[in-house]
């Protein structure tokens, strides 16, 4: 199962990747290009463009154009698509892994495991004929019937984030097209190529020109999306400031938004629960993906008496995890997404310092063998942490734990209600009664019993509460079918 | 070595299947080995069915919220000497196979419990635990 570890010709750094607009691979005129850069071994894998207005505008038309055409294709013909979408996913799943961990960083189980969610959206959305009936009864009055039909809208975007480059897009992308919209996706700048890869699929599965199309770039290209008038909703993933940013400049122009902001997670451990079995779904929690996500556990809360017997075995069970470059399948967590990233984090850790908690494990100075300059923090735990602080209240975005008490369950769902987020909380017990209690009471929109991240599957929305969502739809699911369509009430009568 | 993630048990068990299949081919092309040879060729088959379901249930369930740490499962407790060789009589062909079922059947159940975190392809290898079992009882019965 070896293979090359290289992603791109020693030319790489030279390679600028194109744009994807009206069916063709373009080149950008723009002569401002980043650099995507491997986190764990600072190898230049590419270049990206900051597109022009031009370029955006471009884009946007031609899937303006291409809308007339795809809003009339049968429902069943548009799931056609998907499946051939699919299949061609499955085909290259490999090598999209690969490349996702190779320019963010996770490791091969990871990236496998994003992959393996893009495409279960894929599938979902193949179901698009039964999702996007409508309803309707005959003689509402005498002689009068009344229909509700849900009706595409026209061109959406994306703005995904960078810490799931292969699959946030297709929280979204997916359903949209399948009912009949056409759409516009601006990857993360630092995290391109995944998707460049999936356009490549994209463009393999024969879509019309116009359709789906991909736009690279910065902030600056998401703003001329944000103002275009002919785009009708947005879809965004990121920080809470962004997001709140992104909400307000969309709904301001008129356009639907769904906006995933950041979070601060919890995981309430309860003095009932069996330490050894969930050891693991903590561990994945918080340092699955170096802690870089918007599901990740961060602060552990041991209630009752549990607490000295929690604290023992999560240092255990951290000091073990291995940490390297995500191609070693031995290897446990990756590199943080750059260095902009590690610099945050280790300044976290600093802040926490200060703030008086007791760093128990220290991750800051880890060295990786043969990849010296990669962006790795190991796995790092506070302990003594008040919500309150900076590191127990903002999010990190990386493999930092914060260790809390909690005198009981009440005291526990306070801590968790008193943070500004609410993205997703998780409770570890064998007590239905506690379970039930906290399923009820707790304010977060993704809850986990026994569960150490509770990521939706594709058929159920992607929730998210508070200053973790801006919003009223979420992505997958039947949310997404109600963000990417209009109501039709049609009450028909004939002489 | 210390299989620590979900894809270091898949990739060390398809090498073990490899090896397992290249031992039943090589042993049924054996002359010494005639009398069993449409066994062996069964078996083959029966590892490459399984490297083939294994690599195909991975790939459709892994999940990365799923994901969980792995200890305790070693590759040293489980590898072994699985070359046929030419030298190798009728007799000390099936010794050969019979270990090897045995040594299988203990690292799927061993590996299987270890990665429950991904049910589907958990359930495969207790399944494939029995089949091995069953592998063995056959070559048991052959004298």
């Amino acid at each position: 199962m070896a293979q090359s570890t290289k992603l791109m010709p020693r030319s790489a750094e030279s390679t600028v990747i194109k744009n994807y607009v009206n069916g063709e691979w373009v080149a950008s005129k723009s002569t401002r290009t980043l650099d995507v850069i491997n986190p764990a071994t600072t190898q230049i894998l590419a270049r990206v463009p900051v597109s022009t207005r031009e370029e955006v505008e471009e884009a946007i038309q031609y899937a303006k154009d291409a809308f007339e055409d795809w809003r009339e294709t049968p429902p069943l013909t548009r799931a056609r698509y998907m499946f051939t979408l699919k299949n061609l996913m499955e085909e290259h799943f490999e090598e999209v892994s690969r490349i996702v961990v190779q320019e963010h960083g996770k490791t091969i189980d990871e990236g496998r495991g994003e992959v393996r969610r893009a495409i279960e959206c894929v599938e979902h959305a193949a179901g698009i004929p039964t999702m996007i009936m409508g309803y309707g009864l005959e003689s509402v009055a005498p002689d009068l019937d009344e229909d509700c039909l849900l009706q595409p809208l026209g061109v959406f975007c994306c703005l995904p984030p960078s810490n799931f480059p292969a699959m946030i897009p297709f929280w979204f992308l997916p359903y949209a097209v399948a009912c009949g919209n056409t759409y516009i996706v601006k990857p993360s700048s630092e995290v391109p190529l995944s998707m460049n890869k999936m356009f490549e699929l994209i463009h393999e599965a024969d879509f019309p020109p116009g359709l789906i199309n991909l736009v690279n770039g910065t902030r600056e290209v998401a703003d001329i999306l944000l103002e275009s008038k002919d785009i009708k909703g947005v879809s965004f993933v990121g920080s809470t400031p962004v997001a709140k940013y992104v909400y307000s400049k969309a709904t301001s122009t008129g356009k639907r938004a769904q906006c995933q902001g950041g979070a601060k997670n919890f995981l309430v451990v309860m003095p009932d629960a069996p330490l050894d079995k969930i050891m693991p779904a903590i561990m994945n929690s918080v340092y699955g993906c170096a802690g870089q996500r918007c599901l990740a556990g961060a602060n552990v809360v041991a209630v009752g008496d549990v607490y000295d017997a929690l604290k023992h075995k999560l240092l255990e069970a951290a000091r073990a995890i291995k940490v390297g470059y995500g191609l070693d399948e031995s290897v446990q967590m990756g590199p943080v997404r750059s260095k902009q990233a590690k610099e945050k984090v280790l300044s976290y850790i600093e802040t926490g310092i200060k703030e008086g908690a007791k760093l128990v494990l220290d991750g800051r100075n880890l060295k990786v063998e043969g990849f010296e300059d990669g962006c790795f923090v190991g796995p790092t735990i506070f302990d003594h942490v008040d919500p309150r602080m900076k590191i127990g209240s903002e999010e990190i975005f990386g493999p930092v734990m914060c260790l809390m008490r909690a005198k009981d369950l009440d005291e526990a769902l306070d801590m968790i209600h008193q943070n500004p987020h609410g993205n997703a909380a998780s409770i570890f017990t064998q007590s239905g009664r506690w379970a039930r209690e906290f399923k009820h009471r707790v304010q977060a929109g993704d809850v986990g019993i026994n569960i150490g991240i509770a990521a939706p599957v594709a058929f159920f929305p992607f929730s998210g509460w508070k200053d973790s969502f801006f919003g009223d739809l979420h992505g997958q699911g039947f949310d997404a079918i109600n963000f990417f369509t209009e109501r039709k009430v049609v009450i028909s009568r004939w002489f | 070595m210390e299989l620590k993630t979900f894809s270091a048990v898949l990739r060390f068990t398809l090498q073990l299947e490899d090896q397992t299949a290249q031992f039943y081919r090589d042993a049924s092309a054996s002359d010494k080995c005639a009398q069993a040879r449409q066994i062996f060729l069964e078996l083959a088959e029966s590892s490459r069915k399984r490297k083939q379901t294994l690599e195909k249930a991975a790939r459709e369930s892994v999940d990365h919220s799923l994901l969980e740490p792995i200890s305790g499962l070693l590759e040293e407790d489980h590898a072994g000497t699985t070359a046929f060789s030419g030298t190798m009589s009728f007799v000390d062909a099936l010794v050969a196979a019979r270990q090897l079922e045995q040594r299988m059947q203990k690292f799927y159940s061993e590996a299987g419990e270890k990665i429950r975190f991904i049910p589907a392809v958990s359930r495969l290898y207790r399944r494939y635990a029995q089949d091995r079992a069953k592998a063995l009882t056959l070559l048991q019965g052959v004298s």
